[in-house]
């Protein structure tokens, strides 16, 4: 049932990208002067590169694996994740919500905009340590999902997969610790190459061999109705529509990563453009891995609903850890030898242009909003930049770890969603109100901070520990309106702090 | 249902076709992009970034 078509040919290609990427480590090391440089490649990105590291970055293998999973389990509902984040990202660049501001103020991470908006190094500081803190979480599962998409589409043993992905880790590792962003940006350019050539010919071919037809017919009578109206589906409905919008908007204009891209733009327009093109990209970063996923779902149907994706009964299995493995094993077994290659490499680069990304994201706040701040005597760029290749290494051994023992107990992209949410919370409301409104202050802005962590009672284990899984499970509270509530209140909350303790020095600035 | 069915299909086919296009254009005009970021980064002697540098010393002598 796990064989695949995986051969010889196919792994020669994967391990000629993997030496291709030691190359361009070594190659643009020559051109790192600085911590400029380093975090955001001088700022002289321009819109086209822009584009391919945007999408590239957040078309990862784990996008691909939770949006697959998505489609396994919910049926073509699960594209309204998609088109809300697409929606969400083209208001964005319309209107240049929050991101041209922040880069006008020309920062580099979000927690020093708390700084140079609120002046004060404390609110930084503790910003900074929620951020990284949330934001290693949040890709805790990482390698999970990549060592499933391993070896699903390889079908090679557990062990052997813990090795292949020991020496990706490291690759991604040596890479990003020598070129860091600039490397980052070329091997996400390649990567969006590779990887959007093979998913688009991936549907084409998926849609040839199963039709349309026998895609809907057999989505209808795994799901009915639910498999179409994201509204009526089970575990979706209006509030879980709304939090996928609000994600939208979160994931291009206030998660770190993205708010990197924007920071490294050339200038305002560049930035405005970007978001524009890149609505694009956010939306099918979703779609095609879903379809995919609606593809496997349809595919091991056919097959006679056999498991472990299908239980005795026909039903599509509830365990997270075997929905997640339906998209590798079907690509495995519908794409043939060297087009399989191209897809298995495009998606190894997406996992480590996803690692990349998010390894110096979380190290350089980590340096330049936690460590930088709290030394004595400002740190030199030599030591700034040793700092992030230390933290790249810890956060990366950790990984590891947490990876092989952390329990899923719910889908990967709700796991996402909710640890993601101990940061950005808060942060939402920092931002909007930090840009938006006058009145914000530094005192407004530590309670949102505090209030958004209590975002991770989302988390399975964690309301598993507090013994409140029957009690949300009666009242129907889902792990999204935990997140729409916190956001809600940390937003209240900051308003109302702020009026009561304002800051008692006149702004300098306008932000607006 | 057969409305959902239907825009989502149309949904797919939009976006396949207009990202088909948008990937041939980044792909080819990447490349230039890439060599221009080499250029400016070969001209950068210092790039030490604002990184609230000012803001640093300000709140440092206060």
């Amino acid at each position: 049932m796990l064989e695949t078509n995986f051969s010889n040919i196919d792994w020669f290609i994967v391990a000629a990208y993997l030496a291709g990427t030691v190359v361009i480590g070594l190659w643009v090391n020559r051109y790192i002067k600085g911590m400029g440089d380093f975090l955001v490649a001088g700022r002289s990105l321009r819109t086209r590169l822009g584009i391919a590291t945007m999408i590239g970055s957040e078309l990862g293998l784990v996008t691909a694996m939770f949006a697959a999973q998505k489609g396994f389990t919910t049926g073509f509902s699960a594209f309204h994740i998609g088109l809300m984040a697409g929606i969400a990202t083209l208001i964005v660049g319309v209107t240049g919500f929050i991101v041209v501001p922040l880069r006008r103020m020309g920062v580099m991470t979000i927690p020093e905009f708390y700084e140079k908006r609120f002046r004060s190094r404390s609110l930084r500081i503790v910003g900074g340590f929620i951020l990284a803190a949330a934001g290693i979480l949040n890709m805790g599962l990482f390698l999970k999902a990549g060592a499933v998409f391993v070896s699903g589409i390889t079908g090679i043993d557990d062990d052997a997969v813990k090795w292949v992905m020991t020496v990706m880790i490291v690759l991604v590792l040596f890479y990003t610790c020598l070129g860091g962003m600039v490397s980052v940006i070329i091997t996400d350019y390649v990567q969006f190459v590779v990887l959007s050539f093979g998913l688009l010919l991936t549907c084409v071919i998926a849609v040839k061999k199963i039709g349309w037809s026998t895609l809907v017919n057999g989505v209808e009578k795994i799901y009915s109705d639910q498999g179409f109206n994201p509204l009526v589906a089970e575990g979706v409905g209006g509030s879980y529509v709304s939090w996928m919008f609000f994600l939208g908007v979160i994931s291009c204009a206030v998660w770190q990563t993205a708010v990197m891209r924007a920071c490294a733009a050339e200038s305002v327009a560049v930035v405005k453009k970007m978001y524009l093109w890149s609505s694009l990209g956010f939306m099918i970063r979703f779609l095609i891995p879903q379809f995919i996923g609606i593809c496997a779902l349809v595919y091991f149907y056919d097959m006679g609903a056999v498991g472990p994706f299908f239980d005795g009964q026909g039903k599509v299995s509830t365990d997270p850890d075997v929905t997640m493995k339906a998209m590798p094993v079907f690509l495995g077994k519908l794409l043939p030898v060297g087009l399989l290659g191209i897809v298995a490499a495009g998606m190894i680069a997406a996992f480590m242009s996803t690692h990349d990304t998010y390894l110096l994201c979380w190290s350089s706040v980590l340096t330049e909003d936690v460590v930088n701040p709290l030394a004595s005597k400002r740190m030199s760029q030599r030591a700034r930049i040793v700092l992030t290749r230390a933290f790249l290494v810890m956060i990366a051994i950790f990984l590891v770890i947490w990876g092989l023992w952390y329990d899923l107990g719910q889908d990967l992209w709700d796991y996402m969603a909710v640890s993601g949410a101990i940061y950005f919370t808060g942060a939402f409301a920092i931002l909007l109100l930090g840009l938006y409104w006058e009145r914000a202050s530094t005192a407004g802005a530590f309670s949102a901070l505090f209030i958004g962590t209590l975002a991770v009672i989302g988390l399975k284990p964690v309301q598993e520990k507090l013994n409140l899984v029957d009690y949300f499970q009666e009242k129907g509270i889902g792990s999204h309106h935990i997140g729409l509530t916190v956001s809600f209140i940390a937003v209240l909350a900051m308003m109302v702090v702020s009026l009561t303790i304002p800051d008692k020095k006149e702004r300098t600035e306008n932000f607006n | 249902m057969e409305g959902w069915i239907n825009f989502w299909g149309a949904l797919l086919l939009v976006t396949l076709v207009i990202y088909t296009v948008l990937v041939l254009y980044v792909s080819l005009g990447g490349v230039a992009d890439i060599r221009n970021m080499f250029k400016s980064l070969s001209g950068n002697e210092n790039s030490e970034d604002s990184d609230s540098q000012e803001l640093d010393e300000e709140i440092s002598e206060s």
